[in-house]
């Protein structure tokens, strides 16, 4: 019996360790945020000397306390907050725009059969699996026959498009029983209707999934600027960030600690529908 | 049936009168038109939109951009048939990329999937700290990765958390970020990435376990690691063939961390097919580019597919 005891807690401690190395890296983030600029500058100074004898131990708990650089990154320098605008106007855009896209094509694929239907649904699926840099070229002429190149456009516009957003409401849309549609069809609701009045409201979650899994993909951008935007002051913050000096060190931390929080907090908010819409994943049965 | 049908509509046709016509005048509307074909195909109407939209920015220009592929690059293209790919792959530059992707993709493969493999059966038999457990290992998945990568250069530095650990068990200092050995540090990240994901994943599969045989097993004596393994493990294989298929289709997408931690040209050993596209790319070698993503392309419709036959023979 107590062997069972034993093997339960070793268990135990097993997922609070795989737990806690999932979150470290981010409130460590956190953590550095808050932690006065010389102290951090004098940390990250110590990085890659090999000629120091000890090992850096992990700084978990600040010496000194300091909102300094929050109020350099906020109010003072701007520079941080502008590229933050920038990544918001880019990630506000795509996510609305799947809003307005990807529920109706889930619907048609989910509620109506129609030629090659499933060797359409196929095709969106390799493209989501697609790394970008396969269809970047394609992506890139498409852009540069309408004029977006170098334009925010660029950043939103293919972004609407992926096929993720339509491949997960799909699987939730199919799971609504057959009956309650048909109930519908008899009070004389016409799709439209039928979409709006009634898929809609019973896959809210995961349309809430989408939204937070759609909002980090496109906060995390990085390949599509590196294409398509020449101008600088145009890149969002994800590129912006890795621009570190030792000086700019502190402010650094508070911009990432502040990047990282919005993301985080719309998965938190929904945490419970995000992680049910990534167990809807697996193929269509067809 | 066929004589009352008739009469039925005799009686119902008024002379002289078309059957259909549009309240608008003129015969047929363009408006009526479109609404007859939203009646008669609302399936393409709703599908419009998206379809529109992938093919335009997607698969069309994927489809013309093709020909680059047989193609001399310049102002006076000529035709060089497979010219380009041989090229390609006889590029030295090319595979070192192509041997980078595939050392990546073999070491963060089967890792991702021992450890996701590993954790599920934990949190499936202990039961609890499911949910807490369930949102952490999302929170890598979702977490920007800019913000993580100065943490992790951080973990991996010559006098960081990774050597001390290490120098525990009697290894060396190592220089992780200076050499070859940052292929490591992108490893892990891939792994802390992706892992949660996988994790949930397979636990969601393991829910449908049928619990009678599960609970028969565990009569007979078996412990966990073999109710695992022999009960378990052959229910849920369609999902590890789904998440082995996934991991690597996601192994193709470490450019961002790669690029992230060494800039448009890292160190050899972070040289990967994306690099390389990118740097042809700006060096306007389009055929290079066009070649490249018709393998990756390849590659993924392979994949798929495979687990499409694989899932269909596994559910007969």
């Amino acid at each position: 019996m107590w062997k069972r005891r034993v093997y339960q807690i070793l268990v135990k401690i097993a997922i609070y360790t795989a737990s806690a190395a999932a979150l470290l890296p981010l409130v460590l983030a956190m953590i550095y945020s808050v932690t006065s600029p010389s102290e951090i500058t004098q940390y990250f100074s110590w990085l890659g000397d090999s000629a120091r004898p000890e090992f850096l131990p992990v700084k978990v708990v600040p010496d000194t306390l300091s909102l300094r650089q929050y109020y350099d990154v906020l109010i003072e320098k701007l520079y941080y907050l502008r590229y933050l605008f920038n990544s918001a106007k880019y990630s506000v855009g795509i996510v609305l725009g799947q809003l307005a896209v990807a529920p109706l094509a889930a619907y048609a694929f989910s509620r109506f059969k129609f030629k090659f239907r499933d060797g359409l649904f196929f095709i969106y699926i390799v493209i989501m699996m697609l790394p970008f840099q396969a269809y970047m070229l394609a992506n890139y002429f498409a852009l540069d026959s309408i004029g977006l190149i170098d334009s925010g456009w660029s950043l939103i516009v293919p972004g609407i498009f992926s096929p993720f957003s339509v491949f997960l409401l799909r699987q939730y849309m199919v799971n609504v029983p057959d009956e309650i549609m048909e109930a519908a069809s008899i009070d004389g609701a016409g799709p439209l209707m039928k979409l709006t009045r009634i898929m809609l409201p019973m896959v809210s979650p995961g349309l809430a999934a989408m939204v937070v899994l759609a909002f980090a993909e496109s906060w995390n951008m990085v390949e599509q600027p590196l294409l398509f935007i020449n101008d600088k002051y145009k890149y969002p913050l994800s590129l912006i960030l890795q621009e570190i000096t030792p000086v700019s060190m502190p402010d650094v931390f508070a911009a990432i600690a502040l990047f990282v929080a919005f993301p985080v907090l719309l998965f938190l908010i929904f945490n419970e529908d995000v992680v049910r819409g990534i167990e809807n994943i697996k193929l269509p049965e067809s | 049936m066929k004589t009352k049908s008739a009469r039925f509509i005799k009686i119902k046709q008024v002379p002289g009168r078309r059957p259909c016509r549009s309240p608008y005048g003129g015969s047929g509307a363009p408006m009526m038109k479109l609404t007859q074909f939203a009646k008669s195909k609302p399936a393409l109407l709703f599908l419009a939109p998206s379809l529109i939209g992938l093919l335009f920015f997607y698969i069309y220009p994927f489809i013309t951009g093709l020909r680059y592929m047989f193609m001399s690059s310049g102002f006076h293209a000529e035709f060089l048939g497979l010219h380009n790919i041989m090229s390609l792959f006889r590029s030295e530059l090319f595979q070192t990329a192509m041997f980078n992707n595939a050392i990546f993709t073999l070491a963060v493969v089967p890792a991702t999937l021992i450890l996701s493999l590993v954790f599920a059966a934990f949190v499936w038999e202990s039961m609890g700290a499911g949910r807490f457990f369930r949102s952490a290992s999302v929170m890598p998945y979702v977490a920007p990765t800019v913000a993580v990568v100065l943490l992790w250069t951080l973990f991996f530095d010559i006098n960081g958390p990774v050597n001390q650990i290490l120098s525990w068990f009697g290894a060396e200092r190592m220089d992780w970020v200076g050499t070859s050995r940052l292929r490591w540090l992108v490893i892990t990240m891939y792994l802390w990435k992706n892992t949660g994901f996988n994790i949930i994943l397979i636990l969601a599969s393991m829910n449908v376990v049928e619990k009678e045989v599960l609970e028969s097993a565990t009569l007979e004596g078996a412990n966990a690691f073999r109710r695992m393994v022999w009960v378990v493990i052959p229910q849920i294989l369609p999902t590890i063939f789904f998440v082995t298929t996934l991991s690597m289709v996601n192994s193709f997408r470490i450019f961002k961390e790669a690029y992230l931690i060494g800039g448009m040209y890292p160190d050899e050993s972070l040289y990967t097919v994306q690099h390389f596209m990118y740097n042809q790319f700006a060096s306007l070698n389009y055929n290079y580019v066009v070649s490249a993503s018709v393998i990756f392309t390849l590659f993924v419709i392979l994949l798929v597919g495979g687990l499409y036959i694989v899932e269909a023979r596994s559910r007969r």
